[in-house]
C-alpha cells in the first residue's frame, strides 16, 4: 500500500509540469480517487501554480533588494513584542533626557547666573544681605578644604602644604640662640592658597552670622587661615567662637591649644596659661608634650621658675621621646643652676 | 527576465545555469553579484509567496533576508544540486521560519490570554472558518507550520515547489529512501487533517 502511494508522488508532480506519460494517466486518475491526501497534494500543487508568478512592480522590488543586499542593508525582522518594547523604552529615555533638560535650563537661568557672579566678584551690594541662607553661605564663601577630624587635633608640625599650623610650638632645635626656646612662629606671611575672597569675607561684617552657619571643621580651618595670613585677632575669635560652639568636638578642644599660642605671640602669658592649663585636662595626649611645652613658655614669661620647673619635669618624665625633651633638659639644667 | 519565471520554470532551465555567475558572485564580483541578485530575484519572490501567501505583509521583508540568506550560503554550495535548486530551498526554509515565529507568536498570546471568546460555544462558525478552508493550498500551508521541520521542507519543495522526489533528495542532500519515509509521514500529517474535518473532507470529496 505504501508503494502504490509513494509511487504517486512523481506522478503529481509530472502532471503539475505537464510531463506526465499518456500511459501513466490512468494511473494517477485512480490514485487520485483512491487517496484523499494524494487529491489534497494535487489540488494545491494546482494552485501554486495558477498563483501569479509576477506581479505589478515586482521588477522594482527585486532591484531595490539588490542594492540593499549588495549595500549590506540587512532589514531585521523585528516582533512586534521587541519592537513595542524598544519604542517603550525610546519614549521613556526621551521623557528623562527633556526632565533633565529642563532642568539644566532653570540652573541657567539668567538671573541666578548674574546673582551668582556677583557674588563671586565680591561686589558691594553682595555684603548688604541680611540674613544669608545656608545656600548663600556656600555659594559666597569659597571654604578650603576640609581638615581631616582625625588629623587636625595632631597638626603639631606640618599641614597639609607643608607650612606649620594649628597649636604648633616653637621649634626644639635651637640654631642661635642659647636657649633656642622661642615661642612658636605663628607669624607665617600670606599664603598662595588664602584666596583673598576669603580674606575680604572675614574682615566683612557677615563674618560671625555666617559662622553660625559653619562646621567645627570649617571654623577650624578659618581660624587657621587667619592665624596664617597674619590676622590674629580674627584667630583669636574665630578659635573662642569655635571653643563656644562645639565645646567637645575635636576641633573645639585643640582649639584651646591654638589659642595658647595665639595668646603666647601677643604676649598674654596669663590668658595663654590657662588655655594650656585647659587642654592639659581635657586634651589628647598625642600632643600633650606641646601643652607642656606651651605652659613651660607661658610660665617662663610670667616669671614662675618653680612651677615651671615642675611642668618640664612633668613632660622629660612623661614624654622623654619627644621633640621638646631636648629643650626641655637645656631649660632644666638652666633653671637648676 | 521576469518572463523567465511566467512559465514552468524547472522544465524551461537548465540546472548549472547559474554556477558559472553563482561562482563569480562567490569571488566577489559585483557585477557578477549583481545579474545574480537580479537572476534569482523573482525566485525569491515566487518563493517567498507561495509559502507565505501572496498577500503576506512580510512578503517583501523575507525575499530580502531571503537574499541575505541566500549570498551567505552559497560560498557553502557544493554543487550536489543546481544552484537555482540551492536557492529556493534557502528561500523555503526563510520563509517557513517566518511562517513558525508567527504561528509560535500566536499560540504565545493565546496562554497569555487565557480567557478568550472561543471558550465560549457558539452556533456561528468562526469567521476564518471559510477562510481556512477554501483552498488546499492554505491546508499546505497551516501543515508546513505545525509539521516537523524536515517533514515541513520536503512537503514544502514536492507541494509547493513542484520538486520531484530525486530533485528534493539532491536538494536537501539525502538519500532517496529517507525523502521518502519524510514525505510519507508529511501525507499522513495531510490524511489525518482531511479526515478529521467533515468541511475538507467533503471538499475533498466534491473535487473528485
Amino acid at each position: 500500500m505504501n508503494s502504490e502511494r509513494d509511487s504517486v508522488d512523481d506522478l503529481l508532480v509530472l502532471a503539475r509540469r505537464g510531463a506526465l506519460p499518456v500511459s501513466e494517466q490512468a494511473r494517477l486518475r485512480e490514485a487520485l480517487s483512491t487517496f484523499a491526501e494524494a487529491r489534497v497534494l494535487h489540488e494545491a500543487g494546482l494552485e501554486f501554480d495558477a498563483e501569479a508568478p509576477v506581479l505589478a512592480g515586482d521588477e522594482e522590488r527585486i532591484e531595490r533588494m539588490a542594492r540593499r543586499v549588495q549595500r549590506g542593508r540587512r532589514r531585521f525582522n523585528i516582533s512586534p513584542r521587541v519592537r513595542q518594547a524598544a519604542q517603550s523604552m525610546a519614549l521613556g529615555m526621551l521623557i528623562a533626557g527633556l526632565a533633565i533638560a529642563s532642568i539644566e535650563l532653570s540652573r541657567w537661568h539668567p538671573n541666578a547666573k548674574r546673582q551668582s557672579s556677583t557674588q563671586a566678584l565680591g561686589a558691594p551690594n553682595a555684603t548688604q544681605r541680611s540674613a544669608p541662607s545656608l545656600a548663600h553661605d556656600q555659594r559666597l564663601v569659597p571654604v578650603p578644604p576640609e581638615p581631616a577630624l582625625t588629623e587636625a587635633p595632631q597638626t603639631s608640625s606640618v599641614s597639609a602644604n607643608g607650612r606649620r599650623i594649628g597649636g604648633a610650638l616653637p621649634n626644639p632645635a635651637p640654631s642661635g640662640s642659647s636657649s633656642g626656646l622661642a615661642v612658636p612662629s605663628l607669624t607665617l606671611p600670606p599664603t598662595a592658597d588664602s584666596t583673598p575672597a576669603t580674606a575680604r569675607f572675614a574682615d566683612s561684617p557677615e563674618a560671625s552670622s555666617a559662622a553660625k552657619f559653619k562646621s567645627a571643621s570649617e571654623l577650624f580651618a578659618d581660624a587657621n587661615q587667619a592665624r596664617v595670613r597674619g590676622d590674629a585677632a580674627s584667630a583669636i575669635a574665630i578659635s573662642k567662637q569655635l571653643e563656644a560652639t562645639f565645646p567637645n568636638s575635636n576641633e573645639g578642644i585643640t582649639a584651646h591649644l591654638s589659642l595658647g599660642v595665639l595668646y603666647l605671640q601677643q604676649g598674654s602669658a596669663a590668658l595663654a596659661l590657662q588655655e594650656f592649663k585647659i587642654y592639659r585636662h581635657i586634651g589628647s595626649s598625642a600632643v600633650m608634650a606641646e601643652a607642656l611645652w606651651g605652659e613651660e613658655q607661658a610660665l617662663q614669661q610670667l616669671g614662675r621658675p618653680s612651677e615651671e620647673r615642675a611642668v618640664l619635669e612633668e613632660l622629660l618624665q612623661n614624654y622623654p621621646r619627644s621633640a621638646y625633651a631636648a629643650a626641655a633638659e637645656k631649660r632644666l639644667a638652666a633653671l637648676n643652676n | 527576465m521576469l518572463r523567465l519565471v511566467a512559465g514552468q520554470p524547472h522544465r524551461a532551465e537548465p540546472t548549472d545555469a547559474l554556477a558559472a555567475l553563482a561562482k563569480s558572485a562567490v569571488a566577489g564580483d559585483r557585477a557578477a553579484v549583481r545579474t545574480f541578485l537580479l537572476t534569482v530575484g523573482p525566485h525569491l519572490l515566487r518563493v517567498v509567496r507561495r509559502v507565505l501567501g501572496a498577500n503576506h505583509p512580510e512578503v517583501d521583508d523575507v525575499t530580502q533576508e531571503s537574499a541575505f540568506a541566500v549570498m551567505d550560503a552559497l560560498p557553502r554550495h557544493r554543487g550536489q544540486s543546481s544552484v537555482l535548486h540551492f536557492v529556493c530551498r534557502v528561500a523555503v526554509l526563510t520563509a517557513m521560519n517566518v511562517r513558525r515565529r508567527d504561528a509560535a507568536q500566536k499560540r504565545y498570546s493565546r496562554r497569555e490570554h487565557d480567557l478568550e471568546v472561543e471558550l465560549f460555544p457558539g452556533s456561528l462558525p468562526a469567521p476564518d472558518a471559510g477562510l481556512s478552508a477554501q483552498g488546499s493550498a492554505q491546508i499546505v500551508r497551516e501543515l508546513l507550520d505545525a509539521l516537523p521541520l524536515q517533514q515541513a521542507e520536503v512537503l514544502a519543495l514536492h507541494c509547493v515547489l513542484g520538486y520531484t522526489v530525486p530533485e528534493i533528495a539532491e536538494s536537501v542532500g539525502v538519500p532517496l529512501e529517507t525523502v521518502r519515509s519524510r514525505l510519507r509521514l508529511a501525507k499522513q500529517a495531510v490524511r489525518e487533517r482531511v479526515l478529521g474535518d467533515p468541511r475538507l473532507g467533503k471538499m475533498v470529496e466534491e473535487s473528485s
